[in-house]
């Protein structure tokens, strides 16, 4: 449909461009070439002055914040012991939190490298400022109230319905689309959600649409929600608000609201937490709420009022600063926060713990004790220095593959009343996910990617490297990881994909026991009982990608020998890849979304749209079963899936809900898309006709 | 001119050569012009924006790693040049004495063709960039996402929804 409607567009337009003189080649070659030579005669002392000016900032810096001699009052003295895991980061006393004392001193440092910055050569100011109406499908998060939760991080589902995978035990995550047996919440390309009640005869019912701020060219105000938890009734929203001015700059507000939907008809907000800033993620652990956002504010440096370069917190609308001894400035650079607010689930009156230190939230791995923040800091191409560029900029892993990168990790206690920022470390590269990292007897396992080198790095308690393994596949780039005890599942790819299985048992000397290659590679890896792994991602030959979806099952009994053992694989199809969209059923059976793009019969393609569903397979004996595949037609592919009792439903961002029988695959009831027409429809051919 | 040809031309001129960049521009010339001028509206402006890509290309060619994403490269360079105009035209607005003119005026012919400027005209600076690049570029999504620093994702759920409006309107447009 998009390209007739493109060819129509282009067909319908009046073709009047002409190039007007001034931009002829002939003068943009003698505008380039005088340029040039003004630059030559300018650009050394330009860079040397930036260069300078850096220098001098760094000195200042340390010298407004002498680390030996800010101690805060309320460090503790203690090592903290840990109750259950006993993996808490250590609080370490030569840690220079850099805890600020005033607001004064904030402000000074923050100005100070502000000059710097706006000298800097080659500064482009980009935002990711969704429009509105064009959230992100990408967009995801989990969610999940699961009751019971097994090792790793993997589900066995001893409830009747689906719940969202999670990294963690025992840590939970906002997701678009979840359930908690009785009804199905989710929300929509335009950041709504619906509830919907999802009977067990496979009939649903919307009983109640959820809208945040509504945009008017009052306020022009932009809002939307982004992941869910249902916990007994209340249901808890993350959600991402902002407005831009006149002059394009941005003020961005993130948090969460949270709804007693007691009466499914009418929700009811109960309570509302939100910090500046944007890119908001969470977790619930040990009925708390973890909410994190980003705050950039370079684009607040010519502005005359300091209050925006001080980051707030707004609980239930009252605006408060964060108080400045939660504030760490405990970095030479200052173009964004990360805020973190604290959250009690069990008592909603009392006010929001937060804390913010300098520094940007691209990925998060959190555990019962502590959140691992990871920021990364580009090699802006412009420029020789590398930045820590603005956060706003940021926009994944597209980017990431072409840049230098570093990665900050900063360690925060989340335990006790407040959230206590514990050690960072920089590391040369990026990890891709929250799977690339992970907490186990005192060590936090890290694999990362450093253009084309992939490394397995692990550091103690202090964030300091204990081990090292380099040189993993040289030339390729980490795909997925799954750590599971003493050994690291990584894929690599470039052209084929080697599976490695990584020994871990002595953490001061990572190495590989064993490898396998074969095509394709995998984009997520989960365990599947009894010694198997089964991944999900892409099919290929030897020659690289071929456009198919593939799932593998590997047998990873003999470390030193890995095998895949069996696989699935369907021609010209995607599989939904975020590891949310994986939904165990049982340790050994689970459901993923695919798409299946090259419809069978083209004619009606552009009315009806792609096959597209939810594929359910169990791991028996060292073989994968297809069990069945629930698959309707619509305009998007869809991204989630998730079973209630006999019941299998699908979903899309756009698309809404479909119902299916789990045993017959019979295609039962559909409700809540937009109303853009974004229907689902039953298909005709087979399971078999369909997906080969 | 082959994919070698221009590969050679973008290496001579990362080494300094302008008239060989002058002619890897020629390639792009009117498609750079097109896409700044639906996006800023005024040929001005446009002409400020490519001039001054133009110029940051010239210059930063020796950081572009890979010649095969040049387009994009410059496309990517073009789109902030346009957004730095539109930021500062914004911060203009406060000083009333100074003249933003918006957009020279043109008579719309429909006999011959629906007026793009019009079209467009509602849609945010992002939107129309959008819209540009897909239609008269031919840009994948993952091509847009790169240039104008979105996520595919959000391309790809945008564009359909814009293209069917924008067809709606031309096809309403045609009917009155």
């Amino acid at each position: 449909m998009n390209k007739e409607n493109m060819d129509f567009i282009k067909n319908s337009v009046k073709d009047d461009i002409v190039l007007p003189e001034s931009l002829s080649a002939e003068n943009i070659e003698k505008l380039v070439s005088e340029k040039a030579v003004q630059k030559s005669r300018k650009g050394k002392i330009r860079r040397f002055v930036a260069v300078g000016v850096a220098a001098c900032i760094a000195i200042v810096s340390i010298a407004l914040f002498p680390y030996e001699r800010i101690i805060p009052e309320n460090t503790p003295t203690e090592n903290k012991t840990e109750e259950s895991t006993g993996n808490a980061v250590q609080n370490n006393e030569e840690f220079k939190a850099g805890m600020a004392s005033s607001y004064d001193e904030i402000i000074r440092s923050i100005r100070a490298y502000a000059e710097e910055y706006n000298d800097r050569i080659y500064f482009y100011a980009e935002s990711d400022v969704l429009e509105e109406g064009m959230v992100s499908s990408d967009d995801s998060f989990a969610t999940g109230t699961g009751t019971d939760t097994a090792v790793n991080g993997s589900t066995i589902n001893k409830g009747q319905h689906g719940e969202t995978n999670i990294r963690e035990e025992g840590v939970y995550e906002e997701d678009i689309f979840i359930t908690d047996g009785e009804y199905i919440y989710f929300t929509d390309a335009y950041g709504k959600i619906s509830i919907i009640k999802a009977s067990s005869d496979g009939s649903l019912e919307k009983t109640a649409e959820i809208e945040n701020i509504p945009y008017t060219e009052e306020t022009k105000e932009h809002s939307y929600y982004t992941g869910l938890y249902i916990k007994d009734n209340l249901l808890i929203a993350s959600y991402s608000s902002y407005r831009v001015d006149e002059a394009y700059v941005r003020y961005a507000v993130s948090g969460i609201e949270i709804y007693d939907v007691s009466n499914k008809n009418e929700p009811v907000k109960v309570k509302t937490v939100a910090l500046d800033g944007s890119r908001v993620s969470s977790r619930i652990t040990d009925n708390k709420l973890i909410l994190i956002t980003n705050y950039g504010i370079t684009q607040y440096f010519s502005c005359i009022d300091d209050e925006l370069l001080i980051p707030s917190y707004y609980d239930d609308g009252i605006k408060t600063a964060v108080a400045c001894d939660c504030i760490y400035m405990n970095s030479a650079q200052a173009e964004a926060y990360v805020n973190i607010a604290k959250i009690d689930l069990d008592d909603l009156s009392s006010e929001p713990a937060v804390t913010s230190f300098l520094g940007n939230v691209n990925e998060t791995y959190c555990t019962k004790n502590t959140l691992y923040i990871m920021g990364y800091e580009y090699k802006n191409f412009y420029s020789d220095t590398a930045v820590l560029v603005d956060s706003a900029v940021v926009s994944g892993g597209a980017m990431l593959s072409s840049w230098n990168s570093k990665t900050k990790i900063t360690a925060v206690d989340i335990t006790g009343d407040k959230t206590q920022v514990k050690c960072s470390v920089e590391l040369e590269g990026s990890v891709l996910n929250s799977y690339s990292i992970d907490e186990y007897n005192g060590y936090l396992r890290i694999a990362m990617t450093n253009q084309e080198e992939n490394t397995l790095v692990v550091l103690n308690e202090r964030l300091e490297k204990a081990g090292e393994l380099t040189g993993i596949a040289p030339g390729e780039r980490i795909k997925s990881v799954r750590f599971m005890g003493d050994t690291a599942y990584v894929v690599t790819f470039v052209q084929t994909d080697p599976l490695f299985v990584i020994d871990l048992s002595e953490p001061t000397a990572p190495k590989i026991a064993g490898e396998v290659k074969l095509p394709g590679f995998s984009s997520y890896l989960h365990p599947a009982g009894d010694g198997y792994l089964v991944g999900v991602g892409y099919g290929g030959t030897e020659d690289g990608l071929d456009g198919s979806a593939k799932i593998s099952l590997f047998d990873v009994r003999d470390p030193k020998n890995p095998k895949e053992v069996d696989s699935i694989v369907i021609e010209n199809c995607d599989f939904a890849l975020e590891p949310k969209a994986f939904v165990s059923v049982s340790e050994n059976s689970f459901m993923i979304p695919f798409s299946v793009w090259k419809s069978i019969n083209d004619e009606d393609f552009y009315e009806k749209g792609i096959y597209t569903g939810a594929l359910y397979v169990s791991a028996e004996n060292g073989k994968l079963v297809r069990n069945n595949a629930y698959i309707v037609r619509c305009m998007e592919g869809l991204s989630r899936c998730t079973f209630i009792g006999d019941k299998v439903y699908v979903y899309g961002q756009c698309s809404g809900v479909a119902s299916f029988s789990m045993d017959s695959a019979e295609f039962i009831s559909h409700a809540g898309a937009l109303k853009d027409g974004y229907i689902m429809t039953a298909v005709e051919k087979t399971a078999d006709e369909i997906l080969g | 001119m082959d994919t070698n040809e221009t590969k050679k031309l973008i290496q001579k001129a990362k080494n300094g050569d302008a008239h060989s960049f002058g002619i890897i521009y020629s390639l792009y010339a009117r498609e750079l012009y097109r896409f700044a001028k639906y996006t800023l509206k005024s040929s001005e402006d446009a002409e400020d924006a490519v001039q001054n890509a133009c110029i940051r290309a010239f210059e930063g060619l020796g950081s572009l790693r890979n010649e095969d994403s040049f387009k994009t490269w410059f496309f990517k360079i073009l789109y902030n040049e346009c957004r730095k105009i539109t930021v500062s035209k914004a911060r203009l607005k406060e000083f009333p004495c100074e003249d933003v003119s918006v957009y020279d005026s043109h008579s719309p012919d429909v006999s011959s063709g629906v007026d793009m400027l019009s079209l467009l005209d509602g849609l945010s600076e992002k939107e129309k960039s959008v819209i540009v690049l897909s239609v008269f570029e031919g840009c994948t999504s993952k091509e847009i996402a790169d240039i104008l620093g979105l996520k595919p994702g959000t391309v790809r759920s945008s564009l359909s929804r814009l293209l069917a409006s924008l067809r709606k309107q031309i096809e309403g447009a045609q009917y009155e």
